[in-house]
């Protein structure tokens, strides 16, 4: 454990005295700094035992030193420097004014460190002031507001412009796209019965490619899995607190008032030294209804609230493109509103890092639902997410195909996201888009045993918004990423590219194809017309069934295998249900396909807080709120 | 491909090839299994045309008529030895898994090598093979159940759960001993469930092992119907292979229990030695359970299944009980010794089996000339040369098997027959017909024809007479 500094010992003392701090919650907050290794002031800020302007004003004197607050008193924005930005917020310190020819610095950390920093900076000949470490994020947001704005926007655009979803076709694509239909419609008319079969063939032989990869991930998915969970299990509970980074955690939010003290909540619960978290509430500067919420919840220091400027696309990369500027971790995690991770998650992937090789850029841990028994479509939903997340993705992992990431829940080291000009605000699935270029770029993606549980959907109207959205993000990143088939093929290999046009393109494929197969089979059964059989000539017939049989039979198969890990076989019976699953699928799959053509970049905001479990949870968690505060 | 697999694939195709010269040997020797026979037939009127696609579609068991298909698509040059080569094929898939499996259990090279030697030139293993590749099949779903089964409890994966399911389909479309076995294995899956699956969801866990072979089985019958118009159209075909061997006596039923728990003293000793409340030992119990129960279950229903066929169920548990050996808890030289005690008992079984089959194998293994099954068959296909022979193949493909070629046969499902029954009139070179009083009743051409077995026909004259079949041919110079 590392031992207080005299100067952390001479401001407890220093407060004890002043009466803003019981000789109790000294002694915790020495224990608990020592723990952590960081320094007394974040501990008892961290932990809200008195108001920040008292203990910064108090600094102030302490010191011998002004005490000014940013927004009455700006920085002169000519003194801050965009690339010093990662520098200024992981130093809480920046340049303020010059005061007759002298450098002023403002600094939320007074002390040796930032000392250090001042000189190599600007020399020996300076000042010093001391501000709140919110007005430091505040100053640097002010003067360079309108370049993040912009570069949320369009720095990869601008940067990588191929990996970009801005321009969703690229010449090339609508001339092949328009050549194939051309060529189809030729063919229909000059041989419609040939054509019809090998278009039949194609569609035939995707089926079952896509059902074969797919039960291939879930068999390569289980094999070692525990052995690993086991191993990572002990390398966390062996992780020092004072080894630990600075963890940034993004939580981007969008009218959704109702469940920040679910957030809260589940982010004071992690079992990661408070202090060393440095958490972004990141809203849009035009939802005051979300902004009045988090203020009026009183949230504690560590709790920072990111307004990102209006600016179109209105998506929630955007937004967390603006805000991880002002990132202060090593690592930087993504969580949703209503998002409650396992409290150790952050420990487990500090550990899955430490234990990995250099460029393994991103650790996704598994998402899953706790209203999960509230109707059939939460049941279903947390059957499809089981699959996805326990079973499919470590098989992606381990035949070492590009991991599309999750919504939420993937922690990512900040170098690697800088470098990689973070999300592409264009696409709405950025996530998984991020996953694939992450692996273009010669970086990997582990997986790690622990549950982010989040609000599954309780409404099909909402489900299919939200559905839509991530198929169209999926087309998207297909789209994206089959720019330069070649160079895919270089850098990911042949599996990769087998996974990728399976497991991106089957997901997406299989919702638009199902209703058309699915209507010839209605039509067939109840009519018994042999009006199709020309187009199934024995050969396809005989694939055609099989397709449908065991197809059909292996995917309801694997639904029921995916809640037998976390023994939720409750859920089992329903997987006899997944058929209605799958057309709504459908629906969305048309309907995200629809809006690629006319809206693109359209963020379908899914409604949260409609389930009760989560009405129970914001009940819960507002004592908890008024508990902490 | 690692060093690994390269070894496992040379054992298994040193396995294949012994297993497969072994065969040849024994063909020559005047020994190929009816089962072996019909399948042949069968595989060799599909690929000439004679047998619809609605009657191959839904044959069963289906898997083995599949490969062996499969394998004349492949080399078409193929005939009287296509059925020998698909068990030789599979022999050789189970030496290489075993080799496998015996490596991943952390045997020595040598170890896995004498390992795979005594599991694959187990007399039983043998016998199965030259049954055909139906029972070498039912061998890969039961070596997969009894993994999944010591799996299961032990590592509650899901790739366990699908070893399970997938062995229940294989194993009863495999052969039909195989449905004996899934059949059996019903109850003996609570003792292979995770407890507190079992406890709190028993319901859904069982649905979840069963669920695909009962799907299967579900599209099986939808096929049927789809084909056919009757879901149960293939049960006539699948009742055909009754009557190969003798259905099980109590003396076959005894022999069949006997040699299963003979040929299983690693399961006992895993059930009597493994660490208490250990998974190993209710898995094993369950695997000894299945055993019994299967040999039960054939001799309730009256099945015609040999006694070797259901004992040779224990070898792949055997394996099983090899690669789960607990070496550091029991002694890791015991499944060496076990494994020779298995060898012992399956030499035992087969020389007390008394059924015609394996009587006429054993002749054969002893290098001495194997006298006919079936010599009526016989004789009767070494009569039918001719250009256009009218004859119901599907209602004894193995006649087609003993001539080793199609050529020249029209089925009841050529166009030929169909001509034949609207025209009333013959026009084939050669005509079979079943004797109406023989226990299976007339055949389609003795349906169509009532008077062809007693009277004949008109420009025909008798070339075959006996007591199950005659065959007519046209005199010559008849007209067309």
């Amino acid at each position: 454990m590392a031992e207080l500094t005299a100067a952390d010992s001479w401001t407890g003392d220093f407060l004890a005295d002043q009466g803003l701090l019981t000789a109790e919650q000294l002694n915790e907050a020495e224990l608990l700094a020592e723990r952590w290794g960081t320094n007394l002031p974040d501990v008892m800020l961290a932990r809200s035992w008195f108001d920040a302007d008292t203990y910064f004003q108090l600094l102030a004197d302490r010191f011998n030193l002004e005490y000014v607050r940013l927004g009455e008193q700006p920085a002169d924005p000519e003194l801050l420097q965009e690339a010093e930005v990662s520098a200024y917020m992981e130093q809480l310190t920046i340049p303020w004014r010059r005061v007759n020819g002298r450098m002023v610095v403002a600094t939320a950390r007074p002390g040796p460190e930032a000392i250090v920093f001042c000189r190599s900076r600007w020399g020996a000949d300076f000042d010093m002031v001391i501000t709140r470490k919110g007005d430091i994020q505040a100053a640097v947001q002010t003067v360079f507001s309108a370049r993040y704005s912009h570069g949320a926007v369009f720095d990869l655009a601008e940067r990588d412009p191929v990996m970009s979803a801005q321009t969703v076709f690229m010449p090339w694509q609508i001339v092949t796209a328009w050549l194939v239909v051309t060529l189809a419609a030729l063919a229909l008319i000059a041989a419609p019965v040939p054509t019809l079969i090998l278009l039949n063939i194609i569609m035939s032989v995707f089926y079952l490619g896509n059902f074969v990869f797919k039960g291939v991930l879930v068999w390569a998915g289980g094999l070692q899995q525990d052995n690993r969970a086991r191993e990572l299990d002990a390398a966390a509970r062996m992780l020092r607190d004072e080894d630990l980074p600075i963890y940034t955690v993004l939580v981007p939010m969008f009218r959704e008032p109702d469940v920040l003290p679910i957030l809260a909540n589940a982010l004071r619960s992690l079992d990661y030294p408070t202090a060393k978290l440095d958490i972004k509430i990141v809203l849009e500067e035009g939802d005051h209804e979300t902004i009045d919420a988090a203020v009026a919840l009183g949230l504690e220091e560590v709790f920072e609230i990111i307004r990102v400027p209006p600016s179109q696309p209105q998506t929630k990369p955007k937004a967390c493109n603006y805000a991880f500027r002002f990132a202060r971790g090593d690592y930087l995690v993504i969580f949703d509103a209503e998002d409650k991770p396992e409290p150790d998650q952050l420990r487990k992937v500090v550990a899955a890092f430490n234990r990995s090789a250099e460029n393994v850029a991103c650790v996704q841990c598994r998402l899953n639902y706790y209203n999960r028994d509230e109707n059939w479509l939460t049941r279903l939903f947390t059957l499809d997410y089981s699959l996805w997340f326990d079973l499919m993705l470590p098989g992606l992992e381990r035949l070492k195909v590009p991991i599309p990431l999750g919504g939420t829940s993937n922690h990512f080291r900040m170098d690697v996201l800088r470098e990689l000009n973070a999300w592409d605000p264009f696409n709405v699935t950025e996530d998984a888009d991020l996953g694939i270029r992450m692996t273009q770029k010669g970086y990997e993606v582990r997986l790690v045993d622990s549950t982010t549980f989040e609000e599954a959907n309780v409404s099909q109207s909402n489900w299919i918004r939200q559905r839509s959205r991530w198929i169209k993000g999926y087309m998207q990143t297909f789209l994206v990423h089959s720019r330069r088939p070649l160079h895919l093929y270089r850098t990911i290999g042949f599996t990769g590219v087998l996974g990728f046009v399976f497991f991106i393109g089957g997901t997406m494929m299989s919702g638009l194809l199902n209703p058309i197969f699915w209507g010839i089979f209605a039509i067939w059964f109840v009519s018994q017309t042999g009006i199709f059989d020309l187009f199934f000539p024995p050969i396809l017939l005989y694939i055609s069934l099989f397709n449908l049989l065991a197809g059909n039979g292996m995917f309801i198969f694997l639904t029921m295998l995916a809640p037998f890990r976390r023994n939720w076989l409750q859920l089992t019976p329903f997987s006899l249900t997944v058929i209605w699953y799958w057309m709504l699928m459908s629906v969305a799959a048309w309907k995200g396909a629809w809006q690629l053509v006319t809206r693109p970049f359209y963020w379908e905001k899914t409604e949260h807080g409609l389930s009760k479990h989560t009405a129970d949870e914001v009940a819960k968690a507002s004592i908890k709120q008024g508990a902490a505060i | 491909m690692s060093a690994r697999s390269f070894t496992a694939a040379l054992v298994g195709l040193l396995a294949g090839a012994t297993v497969f010269a072994l065969l040849l040997h024994w063909q020559a020797a005047g020994f190929q299994s009816l089962a072996g026979l019909h399948l042949l037939g069968n595989v060799l009127l599909a690929r000439d045309g004679q047998l619809s696609l609605e009657t191959q579609l839904t044959m069963f068991p289906p898997l083995s008529f599949m490969i062996v298909w499969a394998e004349t698509v492949v080399f078409p040059a193929l005939k009287a030895q296509a059925v020998l080569l698909s068990s030789a094929m599979l022999c050789a898939a189970l030496g290489a898994i075993i080799f496998m499996l015996m490596r991943r259990a952390h045997y020595s090279i040598r170890g896995s090598i004498a390992l795979t030697l005594l599991v694959m030139a187990n007399p039983l293993v043998l016998r199965a093979a030259a049954d055909g590749p139906g029972l070498v099949l039912l061998l890969f779903g039961m070596l997969a159940l009894a993994l999944g089964a010591f799996g299961l409890p032990r590592q509650q994966r899901v790739n366990d759960l699908i070893l399970i399911s997938l062995a229940l389909i294989l194993a009863s479309f495999a052969h039909i001993a195989g449905l004996v076995v899934a059949l059996a294995s019903l109850p003996c899956l609570a003792l292979i469930i995770p407890k507190r699956q079992l406890v709190a969801y028993p319901g859904a866990a069982f649905l979840v092992l069963l669920f695909p072979v009962l799907f299967t089985l579900a599209s099986f019958l939808y096929v049927n119907w789809i084909f056919t118009g009757e879901a149960l159209h293939f049960l006539p075909n699948a009742m055909l292979q009754q009557g190969f061997v003798e259905a099980l006596t109590p003396e076959g039923l005894l022999l069949a229990i006997g040699g299963s728990l003979a040929m299983s003293p690693l399961c006992f000793a895993l059930i009597f030695y493994a660490l208490p409340g250990s998974s190993l030992r209710e898995a094993a119990l369950a695997l000894i359970m299945m055993l019994c129960a299967a040999p039960l279950i054939a001799f309730a229903l009256r099945l015609e299944i040999a006694p070797t066929s259901l004992a040779v169920m224990a070898v792949p548990v055997a394996i099983s009980c090899t690669v789960f050996w607990p070496k550091e808890q029991l002694n890791p030289q015991a499944p060496y010794l076990l494994l020779t005690v298995a060898f012992a008992a399956g030499t035992v079984v087969c020389a007390l089996d008394r059924s015609d089959e394996t009587t006429r194998w054993r002749i054969a293994l002893g290098g001495k000339a194997v006298p006919s099954s079936q010599p009526e068959m016989e004789q009767l296909a070494s009569h039918l040369t001719g250009k256009s022979i009218l004859v119901d193949a599907g209602a004894m493909p193995a006649i087609v098997g003993i001539r080793g070629s199609a050529a020249g046969v029209e089925s009841a499902e050529s166009r030929a027959f169909r001509m034949a029954q609207i025209n009333r009139q013959i026009n084939s070179d050669i005509v079979v017909v079943r004797n109406p009083d023989s226990g299976s009743g007339s055949d389609l051409i003795g349906r169509t024809f009532p008077s062809l077995f007693e009277e004949g026909a008109r420009d025909y004259t008798l070339i075959f007479a006996g007591t199950k079949w005659r065959a007519y041919a046209r005199r010559n110079g008849a007209s067309s």
